[in-house]
């Protein structure tokens, strides 16, 4: 929008504002001239008027004088001494319209001139008048016929219509002067009018791409709105839906952890109180055993030999049991180096590793966050796993090598051993699942179910792959 | 392993008639004491502890503690135990865990000052010797 508003330019908008401006100027100007000129009109044709009046009160005093002269009847005098009297008055009056604000005027000596012989005049007519009063009419007469006071009617005459002549010429100059200038002004206006009308065309060119952009824009923000809202309400749905999966998986997990406390708790109290009775078989056999010793036939000690080894073989069982159901009950999870833990395993299984010639290749193990005695355990399961099923006349050599992933430590445990067929694989991880015998490997198949329970307790996954025969990995991952 | 005298007194603290029956067998075969005491819980242990028998209380010389029992369980008999008088105690008090490897019981054993160790059931003859060995080596011949 910035960049916009300069594209439009700002010399375009002070033309616009200052031809504006202008014209309003103009035509005050233009009101207060016409204004001005109605004015001087008036005082013209006062001040002319108030001439011409002049002219006929002095015409009136005189046809005034003529009447009285004529009849010697005083009534007619009244309206010469009315006449005296307006002249003198109008007089007045001509001097202060002469004295306006406007440029109208009749020069003073005019004024003068006029005042002059209309005195002039008003004396001969006073001296006529005094002489028929006096009786000496003859010589009143005498005055009259002398033409003198047609000369002064005439001088009088002339002087007043040159006065308004002057005045109406003066007017008249004004008016021209004032045309002059309404012609200008209106000149002025239109050209103002044109500069506006040019303007603002150009204003609108401008605009109208930026209207057309903004128009535009509007319906792409628009279509783009659109296909937010359609996209937000689609999350909405999906939301929906997610949380309502997300439930389900909740319930299903909640649901699951209390059936594996009741299962683990299952497993403590049955391994537990297995073992009482168990106890109490394997001290009784044993008292019997020793009772009877002499009592005994080969047979019945052979008898009590597989009791014997069923017994032990129980309590393995059992007491294995136990601590699957107790893994991860021992403490809490810590900060644990693997490279320590494998230090631990090595010294464990020092003897058997000088004995079989076993050699162990490890990468630099991460510390993780973990429970210290199942991490321990787990990797020992899977090296005793791989040293146990150990190629008789190979010597074992067991790989350990770990990836780091975003969330996971990935780790690969490969041996050189007899490997798995690839149709047991499915059942390594379950509990009591044995593949051989106890006659060729001893065992209870709790090792690697103990291991899964680890790597689930981390958060990790568990596999394993085999060639039968050449080599088996067990993979598994951590969670950091 | 061969003592120079026997023990005074073993009480035996145990609901199973069977364990009893075994282990004041093993006690008795291994030589360690011919006075052995069985009781069947908590309430006749102490009873059997505070009564006087010809003039003195039976002070017992070692006594073998079971956990787990109906009514009053090994550690509740521990509680009253330890506020009972000195003259009404034994020597040395010994529990038999029915798994030795189950770390809360393991941690519970630390709490009570008159208990000097736990066991494993079955009492076998290494764990005897081994007991012996520890708390009586003066009973022990040369």
């Amino acid at each position: 929008m910035i960049k916009t508003s300069k594209s439009l330019g700002i010399n375009n908008i002070v033309i616009l504002i200052g031809a504006l401006f202008t014209t309003v100027i103009l035509m005050g100007i233009s009101y207060y001239k016409t204004d001005k000129s109605r004015e001087e009109l008036l005082v013209s044709n006062q001040l002319s008027n108030k001439v011409l009046e002049i002219q006929y009160i002095i015409s009136r005093a005189e046809s005034s004088q003529r009447g009285y002269l004529l009849t010697n009847n005083k009534i007619y005098l009244q309206p010469y001494t009315t006449a005296r009297k307006d002249y003198l008055k109008l007089l007045r009056e001509l001097t202060l319209y002469n004295k306006n604000d406007y440029d109208v005027r009749i020069p003073i000596s005019k004024i003068d001139k006029l005042d002059s012989i209309i005195s002039l005049k008003f004396k001969e007519l006073d001296k006529t008048i005094r002489l028929t009063k006096s009786g000496n009419e003859a010589t009143s007469l005498l005055i009259v016929e002398s033409d003198l006071g047609l000369y002064y009617m005439k001088d009088i005459k002339s002087l007043t219509n040159d006065i308004r002549r002057n005045l109406e010429i003066n007017l008249l100059d004004k008016k021209t002067n004032y045309h002059v200038w309404n012609y200008i002004s209106i000149t002025l206006i239109i050209l103002a009018f044109l500069i506006i009308l040019i303007s603002l065309i150009n204003l609108i060119t401008k605009i109208r791409p930026v209207l057309n952009d903004l128009v535009s824009t509007k319906r792409s923000l628009e279509e783009s709105n659109n296909q937010l809202n359609n996209y937000v309400e689609h999350l909405r749905v999906a939301n929906k839906e997610k949380d309502r999966a997300m439930l389900k998986n909740k319930l299903l997990i909640d649901s699951l952890k209390v059936k594996n406390e009741q299962l683990d708790h299952f497993a403590y109290v049955a391994s537990h109180d297995l073992q009482e009775p168990l106890r109490t078989v394997s001290n009784y056999v044993e008292i019997f055993e020793e009772d009877y010793e002499d009592k005994l036939d080969d047979d019945a000690r052979m008898y009590f030999g597989f009791i014997d080894g069923a017994l032990d073989r129980m309590r393995k069982l059992i007491s294995g049991l136990l601590n699957f159901s107790r893994l991860g009950t021992s403490g809490e999870k810590e900060k644990v180096d693997l490279n320590l833990c494998l230090n631990e395993i090595k010294a464990n299984f020092q003897a058997t590793i000088e004995e079989e010639n076993i050699t162990i290749n490890a990468d630099s193990l991460p510390v993780v966050e973990a429970y210290k005695v199942e991490i321990t355990q787990l990797f020992q399961n899977i090296i005793s796993n791989a040293i146990k099923f150990r190629k008789p006349d190979i010597a074992p050599i067991i790989n350990i090598s770990f990836e780091e992933e975003s969330t996971h430590y990935k780790f690969k445990i490969t041996d050189n051993g007899i490997g798995i067929k690839e149709e047991h694989l499915y059942k390594i991880f379950d509990m009591f699942s044995r593949l051989h015998s106890a006659k060729d490997y001893e065992g209870q198949g709790i090792g690697l179910a103990f291991c899964k329970k680890i790597v689930e307790m981390h958060h990790g996954e568990i596999w394993v792959e085999s060639t039968h025969g050449e080599s088996t990995t067990f993979n598994f991952t951590l969670q950091k | 392993m061969k003592l120079k005298r026997k023990l005074k007194t073993v009480l035996l603290i145990d609901d199973s008639e069977s364990d009893n029956f075994y282990h004041k067998r093993k006690i008795t075969k291994l030589g360690i004491s011919d006075n052995i005491k069985v009781t069947y819980s908590g309430e006749e242990a102490l009873e059997y502890l505070i009564t006087e028998l010809n003039g003195e209380y039976p002070q017992p010389t070692l006594i073998f503690l079971d956990i787990n029992m109906p009514g009053m369980n090994g550690w509740e008999f521990l509680e009253h135990y330890e506020k009972l008088d000195i003259a009404h105690k034994g020597e040395i008090v010994l529990t038999m865990l029915s798994n030795s490897q189950d770390p809360r019981d393991i941690n519970k054993t630390s709490q009570y000052k008159s208990l000097k160790g736990y066991y494993s059931k079955p009492l076998q003859d290494d764990y005897l010797e081994a007991i012996i060995l520890k708390h009586f080596p003066d009973y022990v011949e040369d």
